[in-house]
């Protein structure tokens, strides 16, 4: 079975971030990255789903910012954990998920995935709209929100996904027809470390950097803004006096 | 190596174990303390990753990344937890690279396979109740039987790290050439282990004595040439001590963010107590002896791997690191003032697991006269 996994690389969440000086970029050289959490649950659903059909799990890269230092190391990781090869697209920075989808389109034409497996969400963007578009471009059935997933092979060449997806109300069973985009969330599974043997031997792993082909976008970055959200914190001890404190506080500042 | 230059998968593999330290062993540190025990399953998934094997060749079970990935998985854990870190120490530094050092092919494949992969957990035992630092001094003795073939071990080791967990233990004992080395496995008959005894700290780390009444033990079990143990034992303590270095390394650097975190959030005078300059002090000094131990013990396990460590580097690591660790731990305590002595933070446990690093493995009072007396033979390190 030929399988894709999207993965977008983000700056970690305790990252400090800087605006360069026209309001268009952000500046993360020297932070560090990691692989959009979500995007971990699908590699480990990738990999499961090869160790249960065989075939080839292939990862399909990029980050959401262009100073990014530790792309190899985060993807020979992803490759340690028993992806067989890995492509990164680079300079995607500013890139609305539509021009993402069709450069990831574009690498993976050839490979002609039964299925493409990513996160629900890249939680740096918040945005969701990344494996929707891929199955558009490829003609191909989506289903988003998938937190648990089996299968049924009614024949070799006819593999039906059986997916529970999260609704608003509980849960939904629905099938898919292989081959199809399927973006997971938290809960799927729990992704498993690397083994150490397994780390060295993705040294030798194909690992390739391909500058993003199609760079025409229809979205243009006008202006970011990082809003610095200041905590406060209030001790709060345990007397009368302190409680009503606390009483006031949650009538007033809440 | 002038810079601390991490290979790619070096890298890798301090996320992978930091990431597993965090997530799996913080939570459950004080519990290990406490209940004297690492959990089976933390064990289980510290073998099933292979971090038992990272110091060894594939073919022995390992993963080849030498001793720079094994003192950065000894930083990861110490990081959280020393027990973890002593137990995992005890078993590859000393237990597992005594066969690695001194067994032949049948015995690597035998024995060292098992350890490296976590199948069989090890035990290094060699100190004795009159030999602590005057090491060459055990009493426990080994006699050929010509008959049957056989070693018949008889004595006691006192302070087995991992003994009560062991399956296999590699014993120091003297026979008619001198000090020979011995694998012993756990249910040979006239072997006992003894309860875990009662410690200050890294009280999840079990130690205990053993006990040798007869012991039958086959000649192909005989580590190395008769009469060469000590030699094997000197050479297997240069990497403990190296790792010990490393796992030092890792508790200072963990006491110093805990440190600075608490002097932002702890107010007096209406400050944050991290404004005063007795408190920045500290923090600099703690900072200081985290750069001079890290360089050393990088630059130590470098050399390791290129065979160029010698006993005054080990030495050197040794004592930086321990005593390093000690005033880390004593300078977190004083900032964290009466909340670090209550059991409500970490830090009265740190404080309790670091002072054991200074005697085992060898007193500072020991690694400086091997220093001194290195320096003093050979002249300048090289």
């Amino acid at each position: 079975m030929n399988i894709a996994v999207i993965i977008s690389l983000i700056p970690e969440a305790e990252a400090k971030l800087n605006i360069t000086n026209d309001n268009k970029r952000i500046e993360a050289s020297n932070k560090k990255f990691i692989i959009n959490p979500l995007d971990e649950f699908a590699l480990e659903e990738a990999i499961r789903t090869k160790e249960k059909f065989g075939g080839e799990v292939k990862i399909i890269a990029y980050s959401v910012i262009d100073d990014i230092a530790n792309a190899e190391v985060l993807l020979r990781s992803a490759l340690a954990v028993g992806a067989d090869n890995a492509i990164f697209i680079e300079n995607t920075e500013n890139f609305s998920q539509a021009l993402i989808a069709k450069n990831i389109c574009h690498y993976l034409s050839d490979f002609k995935p039964d299925i493409i497996f990513t996160g629900n969400k890249n939680i740096f963007y918040n945005s969701t709209e990344l494996p929707v578009i891929v199955s558009t471009l490829f003609e191909l059935n989506c289903l988003t929100e998938v937190i648990k997933l089996d299968f049924r092979q009614e024949n070799e060449n006819h593999i039906i996904a059986i997916c529970e997806r999260e609704i608003e109300i509980g849960k939904e069973k629905v099938e898919i027809k292989l081959p199809c985009v399927l973006a997971v969330n938290k809960g799927i599974n729990e992704p498993r470390y690397p083994k150490l043997v397994d780390i060295m031997r993705a040294k030798s792993k194909p690992f390739i950097m391909k500058k993003a082909e199609i760079v025409d976008d229809i979205l243009d970055v006008e202006k970011i803004d990082i809003v610095i959200n200041n905590r406060e914190n209030h001790v709060i001890n345990d007397t009368d006096e302190e409680i009503k404190k606390l009483a006031e506080i949650l009538k007033t500042k809440l | 190596m002038l810079a601390l230059n991490l290979s790619d998968e070096q890298k890798v593999l301090r996320d992978m174990v930091r990431d597993f330290a965090t997530k799996k062993l913080k939570p459950i540190a004080s519990q290990i303390d406490e209940t004297e025990m690492i959990p089976k399953e933390i064990i289980s998934e510290i073998c099933e990753f292979g971090l038992l094997g990272a110091a060894f060749p594939v073919e022995y079970g390992g993963s080849g990344f030498g001793e720079c990935g094994y003192a950065i998985i000894a930083e990861e854990i110490a990081r959280v937890c020393m027990s973890t870190a002593t137990f995992i120490g005890a078993h590859v530094s000393i237990a597992s690279n005594s066969i690695y050092v001194a067994g032949n092919e049948e015995q690597k494949l035998k024995y060292l396979t098992p350890l490296a992969t976590g199948e069989k957990i090890g035990a290094f035992a060699l100190t004795e109740s009159q030999a602590g630092s005057d090491a060459f001094n055990v009493l426990t003795h080994a006699e050929l039987d010509e008959n049957t073939s056989e070693w018949i071990l008889n004595g006691s080791k006192q302070w087995i790290s991992n003994a009560p967990i062991a399956d296999i233990f590699i014993v120091y004992a003297r026979t008619k050439r001198g000090i020979s080395t011995f694998i012993v496995e756990k249910d040979t008959k006239g072997f006992t282990v003894g309860p875990p005894e009662k410690k200050l700290g890294i009280r999840g780390s079990q130690t205990a004595t053993l006990t040798f009444e007869d012991v039958r033990i086959p000649k192909e079990n005989l580590l190395g040439a008769e009469g060469r143990g000590f030699l094997t034992a000197m050479k297997v303590l240069d990497t403990g001590r190296l790792g010990l270095g490393a796992a030092c390394l890792g508790a200072c650097k963990e006491l110093l963010n805990m440190s600075v975190q608490y002097s932002k959030e702890r107010k007096q005078f209406n400050e944050s107590i991290s404004s005063f300059q007795a408190i920045q002090f500290m923090l600099a000094e703690m900072q200081t002896l985290i750069y001079q131990v890290e360089s050393i013990v990088y630059r130590t396990a470098t050399l390791y791997d290129e065979g160029k460590m010698t006993t005054r580097h080990a030495a050197i690591v040794k004592l930086a690191a321990s005593e390093a660790l000690d005033k880390c731990a004593d300078y977190a305590m004083q900032i964290y003032g009466g909340a670090g002595y209550s059991k409500e933070y970490p830090i009265e446990r740190y404080y309790r697991d670091a002072r054991i690093n200074r005697i085992f493995e060898g007193t500072s009072e020991i690694q400086k006269i091997v220093i001194a007396h290195d320096l003093l033979k050979k002249g300048e390190l090289k």
